[in-house]
């Protein structure tokens, strides 16, 4: 039984695989359900997060692609855009017909057309640049945008303890 | 899973020398599902997706997904022309990624000569493996696969194969003063009559393309437009549900044979989805049976609808990969016991049951049976009861099975039929180990039997027809005697079953 959403992630799975954009991994977690992927992103060069490692659940809707998926990273992710329990704030991520902050242009949001390989690289073009218009984290950005070189310190630390460092 | 799931895909060309297909294969492919087009439709903004693809996004929010302009599924026009482009494509690209494939490993082993032993080693597939180290194991089995199964599609002589011209271009050196046809025909000309030539070439090829690109083409999917004998199926529209109270919608749901069960969100939306599977297919000139459509309904009720699996967690269909076997095991020891149990004892007195039932239906039938039947006497039409072999009867005198030919029991019930029938006097069936043996050696003719008939009403003579060709067919089941206990049983010798039973050849029974 293959549904349109399986027959679509395979393919999508099947291009990260063979043709991976640089500093990103992706797949499903278990051949028995495409349904659930993790997803690594390395920290953009450049950035503080530069040198970890983030993994991100991705799980995806049974309509999907006419539905987005969810992201959720499983570590501790000290970003703007990046809500405590983990959960991805990104306009790509959302749904067209809903906006909860209401300043998205309709084009940057999810459409059919879009894909994980969009959506991870959207994600780590974020993690360099945030967006503190509408954080998901409120302290997270108001540390970004009134003391940065603190925030840079507590990332910088977050991500050489995640190694093992 | 690899091998069920192997599409062709953009990424293909990528290690090859034409690379530059991996972007070209991409715009050949739909943005919503990410596979080459199907029935591919352009919108009033310009844009082209698969007929079932964009129909569902407009569906779900009535924008297309390229340029969030709004748009109506009603005004999707097809976009023929790349629908050929598709197909076109389709049939070229095994042969040119072929060909790639075997320049590249060309490429390849010119670039490190002497670095092992090419002679022993020279294989595709490990050539392959050293040349990338990113290459997974699915993707080098892919490419193995695609070339130990597919060797014959090479045609590397063939000039259109986008090998590029620098490995054409010596064999042009040949100094007998003629050009080769610049179409690539293979032939050569003088220079001065290759304008003559060109235009014949050119004739010939466009024919010999046209000839050639019709089988597949046909294959993948065009039906020719407007076929006379299967008029193109009509679309049908939306519901304004909003306007149909849950019985009228259902109603509608039934009138257009899908199922109309669960709540009224789950109907709506199914209803969604068989306008747009419908619609879909119009698209495509009516390609698929509304037997195929209702089985894309039934995928998509699995998978999204109403007996779609539990969102969380994997669906309930598929096994886990750790799914605790010994612990499943010890938790229904009883029941498995028992179905073993069960299965065991079947299988160490297979007659017992089943025989036996049989056996009383027959007799069973036989009191509402008993009229008129019997009368049948004649050898062709006798019906071969379920029973015995010592039983069976002659079918002709040809026949080599005369397992009868000892039992005096035997032969003397059939003469007791046979008589009885000649007389037009009812045979009463009775347990065979009662009769006497009448006669030993009076000979049984079967030119006598048939003037039975001429006693019988015409009605049962026709059914008496049937009959024999209805146990012709069980006749073949030889193993059924096996399972049958060998004593004698009551059984009729000339039953009719006790159901009336339908003529499948298509024949009218009066």
């Amino acid at each position: 039984m293959t549904s349109v959403a399986s027959k679509r992630l395979y393919q999508e799975y099947k291009h990260l695989t063979t043709d991976p954009p640089e500093g990103i991994t992706a797949g499903p977690v278990s051949e028995d359900d495409l349904f659930v992927w993790e997803a690594i992103i390395a920290g953009p060069e450049g950035s503080p997060y530069e040198g970890g490692v983030f993994p991100a659940e991705l799980k995806f809707p049974k309509d999907y692609p006419l539905m987005p998926p969810s992201m959720r990273f499983l570590c501790d992710l000290w970003h703007p855009n990046v809500y405590t329990n983990g959960n991805v704030c990104i306009s790509i991520l959302h749904a067209p017909g809903e906006d909860p902050n209401h300043y998205e242009q309709a084009s940057e949001r999810w459409s059919p057309i879009q894909s994980v390989e969009k959506i991870l690289i959207s994600v780590m073009s974020m993690i360099a640049e945030p967006n503190d218009e509408s954080p998901a984290n409120v302290d997270a950005a108001r540390m970004w945008r009134e003391r940065r070189p603190e925030f840079e310190k507590r990332v910088k630390a977050d991500v050489r303890k995640s190694l093992g460092l | 899973m690899d091998d069920a799931f192997d599409i062709p895909d953009p990424t293909d060309w990528l290690e090859t020398p034409l690379k530059d297909f991996s972007p070209l294969e991409n715009s050949l492919h739909c943005d919503i599902c990410k596979e080459f087009y199907d029935t591919p439709m352009i919108t009033s903004c310009c844009h082209t997706f698969c007929s079932k693809c964009i129909r569902t996004c407009l569906s779900a929010n009535g924008k297309c997904p390229s340029c969030q302009a709004a748009d109506q599924a009603s005004k999707l026009r097809n976009n023929c022309i790349m629908q050929t482009v598709v197909e076109q494509f389709l049939v070229a690209r095994p042969a040119a990624l072929d060909v790639a494939r075997k320049e590249q490993q060309v490429g390849e082993q010119a670039k490190k000569p002497g670095k092992r032993k090419r002679t022993v080693l020279d294989s595709d597939d490990v050539a392959q493996e050293e040349r990338s180290g990113r290459m997974t194991r699915r993707k080098s089995k892919r490419i193995a696969a695609s070339q130990t199964s597919e060797p014959e599609t090479i045609e590397i002589e063939d000039s259109d194969a986008e090998d590029g011209d620098e490995a054409y271009a010596p064999e042009k050196e040949a100094d007998d003063g003629l050009m080769e046809c610049l179409f690539g025909c293979g032939k050569r000309i003088k220079p001065e009559e290759m304008d003559t030539h060109l235009d014949r070439c050119e004739q010939e090829k466009r024919e010999a393309s046209k000839a050639k690109s019709r089988t597949p083409v046909n294959i993948t999917n065009h039906r020719p437009p407007a076929a006379p004998d299967k008029p193109a199926p009509e679309r049908i529209s939306e519901l304004n549900v909003s306007l149909l109270n849950d019985k009228k919608l259902r109603q509608k749901l039934e009138d257009a044979g899908i199922p109309s069960w669960g709540a009224r969100q789950l109907v709506i939306k199914r209803h969604t989805e068989w306008v747009n599977i419908w619609n879909a297919n119009c698209d495509s000139g009516g390609k698929k049976s509304q037997r195929e459509l209702l089985r894309d309904l039934d995928s998509w009720e699995r998978t999204q609808g109403g007996r779609a699996p539990n969102q969380n967690g994997p669906s309930s269909s598929i096994m886990r990969k750790d799914f605790d076997g010994v612990g499943w095991a010890s938790n229904n020891r009883q029941d498995f016991s028992r179905l073993i149990a069960d299965a065991k004892r079947k299988k160490s007195n297979p007659s017992a049951e089943q025989p036996a039932t049989k056996a009383v239906d027959m007799v069973d039938a036989e009191p509402q049976s008993a009229n008129g039947v019997h009368m049948d006497g004649s050898d062709d039409l006798r019906p071969q009861p379920l029973s015995d072999q010592k039983h069976h009867l002659p079918d002709d005198n040809e026949q080599p099975d005369r397992s009868y030919e000892n039992n005096a029991e035997a032969l003397s019930s059939i003469r007791d039929k046979v008589e009885a029938t000649n007389e037009g006097r009812h045979y009463e069936p009775q347990i065979n180990a009662g009769f006497e043996p009448a006669t030993t050696n009076g000979d049984h003719d079967p030119t006598t039997s048939t003037e039975a008939p001429t006693t019988t009403p015409v009605g049962v003579e026709h059914e008496a027809l049937l009959l024999s060709s209805h146990w012709g067919s069980t006749r073949k089941d030889e193993h059924l005697s096996a399972h049958l206990p060998s004593s004698p049983v009551k059984v009729p010798m000339f039953a009719v079953p006790a159901r009336p039973f339908s003529d499948v050849d298509g024949g009218n029974v009066s």
